[in-house]
């Protein structure tokens, strides 16, 4: 009973991400009393860390964007001029135009396919083995897959032999007039299994009665899944949304594998903002190194998606349904 | 011309090394100046570290390890080496401000950016010493051939190169024996063997760049002159692509290399997709590097007997042989600069270069090194007249021209998916955006 009491007196809220410590006041529980103590102690090496390896670099890249700087010699400040450069370069409009297309082409056709799958999945016999047949991609290395993407695609590859298989001699030109598609596709293959493995994770939570009303009242399979699976997995696609949208900012070693070779940067028009970055760094036979320019393409695409990342929440933002 | 050696490392390499930085110090106090000639070997004591461009278990890599120890032996001096592989001068780049290695040896469009403006100790003097070993010099062995090559605006000579990289169109002898001697002579020539040879006898690996670029670039510099060539590319606008003399120069790669003309999947393949089908005899010609014979040794097998031409003289009558250097450097930062030279000029003494061409199958810099049987013609080439740089070297002067100017353009025009004039528009477009963003 007198727990009971104290507990109505003071309820647990539920700990926010990066919430300050309790203050000490007159009704602080021992327990309190304990985490605060441990606060400081368990937060600052945590944070030391992440203030070293990527606050501390990301603040120098934004001072190094407006420098002129090949890394070695002392390093020019020059104002905005990485930035106006940028503006008219179209080599950089298409690796961030391509960026773009990853983020929502990709994306939206990452996630239709994976609720397509968990759908089908949800009542498949030994969806066990095929949830880990699809999540395979994930754990392999990009540069390994990009190898197997090769040989299906390329001229006289398997897909072309499949295609003389069934008598159409002459398919497309995959790698030399669509190398940008084979490529999202390639990357919403490698990334399906990951989506599936969550919002499948969603899904099994969903009570299964909600699916046998919905079959008692003749619901169809668009309704079930408009009426019952995304309302009620809404929070975890939100959440999912924005892991995309950070992971297909930060794609590289599948375009880079795929579209180029050991010595050469991939063809201009498949470039991503992180192949850009890479090629007017340390990528190429010749390298560029040109530091303050790369920095300011980083600072661009990363604002860029910052915005992005923010309207989605907005955008997505739902009050959470109980059942 | 590192990055054409660099094809043969496997696409893991180049990913899994990226920003991985293992780097050691060097042992020892920085020497005093004027510390010690070349030929004293007088460096007891002294360490220096060597940043190499091979990796350890590859045959170049043993050849240079027997000549350290020889090193080692002969002056007193320790020898540290990183075999660092292809990603060397990736890994230079952030060491050039503080932990630079004494010597790093890469290919010269690699080390260009990093040390060939200033950046680099002054060579010269290593051209014209002696050695512990030797007492001719490496200009009497013919090595200052090359030391325009790679001598900046200054007068410093930057690298010294220990390799010489050609370029031919390469054939199987035993097949095509009618053409020993019988060389094509000019463009022309060489446009009706090729439209002899009949479609598809020209194989590309159109996905690398340089490759795909090599064709255009070796038929403009052959019309219109490495001058006229780079003053082309390096103009601002991008217009001089519709020059008269450019334009027919242009509709002259088409006359030599019709679209039919390259072998099937040339333009929808992964590199060496299409380099080995013509190991194994599925097409007649590959304009590519001296590595070659060594490259594609296993499909081709024994019976492939590897010759080459040299792209004939056009309109500009210019026919010298293009190559590309690999060679040594030293940082400006390095520790032990002195011990270095000694140590570059020691294993470019004869018996060492000669244990290096055994062992790769390349061409040495050195006139008294005998070239390899598969080399001949590309090393009779570069003897004939002065070698210049594949390309001109415009791809070494301005980073990223073959990617972001030359590569999409010419895929396009060599595959026939757009004529001269719409080759001239693309490039001149390429041209003017990449010239507006450099500095």
């Amino acid at each position: 009973m007198a727990l009971a009491t104290r507990a109505a007196e003071h309820p647990v809220r539920p700990a926010r991400h990066g919430a300050a410590p309790p203050r000490a006041g007159r009704s602080e529980s021992p327990m309190e009393k304990r985490r605060r103590r441990i606060f400081w102690p368990l937060l600052i090496p945590a944070q030391l860390a992440n203030g070293i390896l990527f606050l501390g670099p990301a603040l120098a890249s934004f001072v190094i964007s407006f420098m002129r700087w090949d890394g070695m010699g002392e390093p020019d400040m020059v104002g905005f001029e990485n930035y106006s450069r940028l503006l008219g370069d179209s080599v950089f409009h298409q690796a961030f135009a391509n960026t773009l297309i990853i983020l929502l082409v990709g994306g939206i056709a990452v996630f239709a396919v994976a609720f397509g799958l968990t759908m089908v999945l949800r009542e498949m016999r030994g969806r066990k083995f095929i949830r880990n047949v699809v999540f395979f991609p994930v754990i392999i290395s990009p540069v390994v897959l990009s190898i197997l993407w090769g040989f299906i695609f390329q001229s006289n590859g398997l897909l072309e032999s499949a295609f003389r298989g069934v008598g159409i001699p002459e398919g497309p030109n995959w790698l030399g007039d669509h190398l940008f598609l084979i490529i999202v596709v390639g990357l919403i293959w490698i990334n399906l299994g990951l989506y599936v493995t969550i919002l499948m994770a969603a899904v099994d939570q969903i009570p299964i009665y909600l699916y046998e009303e919905c079959a008692l009242a003749g619901a169809t399979a668009w309704q079930r899944f408009r009426y019952v699976t995304l309302p009620l997995t809404w929070d975890v696609v939100t959440a999912a949304a924005v892991l995309w949208t950070i992971g297909s900012l930060k794609i590289f070693e599948f375009i880079y594998a795929f579209g180029g070779t050991s010595a050469d940067m991939p063809p201009t028009n498949v470039w991503n903002s992180a192949l850009f970055i890479y090629g007017k760094t340390f990528g190429g036979r010749t390298p560029a190194f040109e530091f303050g320019y790369a920095s300011a393409a980083a600072v661009v695409t990363v604002l860029a998606v910052m915005v992005f990342v923010f309207a989605l929440q907005r955008a997505t933002r739902r009050e959470p349904i109980e059942y | 011309m590192r990055s054409m050696h660099t094809s043969r490392a496997g696409a893991l390499t180049a990913i899994a090394v990226t920003g991985a930085l293992a780097l050691t110090g060097c042992g020892g106090d920085a020497e005093s100046s004027g510390a010690a000639n070349a030929a004293d070997g007088d460096f007891s004591g002294k360490t220096m570290t060597y940043w190499s461009y091979w990796q350890e278990k590859e045959p170049q890599a043993k050849a240079i390890s027997a000549a350290i120890e020889d090193f080692e032996e002969e002056t007193g001096a320790t020898v540290e080496v990183e075999w660092q592989g292809r990603q060397v001068t990736q890994k230079l780049a952030p060491a050039m401000r503080s932990n630079a290695p004494d010597v790093v040896e890469s290919a010269l469009d690699n080390l260009a950016p990093l040390v060939g403006d200033g950046q680099g100790e002054d060579l010269s003097s290593v051209m014209t010493e002696k050695s512990i070993n030797e007492d001719s010099s490496l200009a009497d062995a013919g090595v200052d051939r090359f030391e325009d090559l790679v001598t900046n605006d200054d007068g410093e000579v930057w690298m010294i190169p220990y390799s010489v990289l050609g370029i031919g169109i390469w054939y199987d002898a035993k097949e095509h024996s009618e053409l020993e001697g019988n060389a094509p002579k000019t463009l022309d020539d060489l446009g009706a063997l090729i439209t002899k040879e009949g479609k598809g006898s020209v194989a590309l690996d159109s996905d690398v760049p340089y490759y795909t670029t090599l064709w255009a670039s070796s038929i403009l510099m052959r019309e219109l002159g490495p001058e006229k060539f780079r003053a082309t590319v390096e103009d601002k606008s991008g217009e001089a692509w519709m020059d008269d003399d450019v334009m027919a120069a242009v509709e002259k790669i088409r006359d030599v290399v019709p679209p039919e003309s390259f072998a099937d999947g040339s333009f929808g393949s992964k590199f060496p997709a299409i380099q080995e089908r013509w190991a194994t005899g599925k097409a007649t010609f590959l304009l590519n590097g001296s590595w070659i014979p060594q490259e594609t040794a296993k499909s081709a097998g024994k019976d492939f007997d590897f010759a080459s031409l040299e792209i004939p003289a056009g309109t500009s009558g210019e026919a010298n042989a293009q190559i590309g250097l690999t060679g040594y450097s030293v940082p400006g930062r390095a520790k032990h600069k002195e011990l270095a030279k000694a140590f570059i000029r020691f294993v470019l003494e004869k018996q060492y270069q000669e244990d290096y061409v055994t062992s790769s199958s390349a061409m040495s810099v050195r006139d008294d090194v005998e070239v390899p049987e598969d080399l001949k013609n590309i090393g009779d080439s570069i003897a004939a007249e002065d070698p210049v740089l594949a390309l001109d070297g415009v791809n070494v002067d301005y980073a990223g021209i073959v990617p972001e100017v030359f590569a999409a353009p010419v895929r396009d025009y060599l595959s026939g998916g757009t004529d001269a004039k719409g080759f001239a528009q693309k490039i001149s477009k390429a041209q003017a955006n990449y010239w507006k963003g450099q500095n």
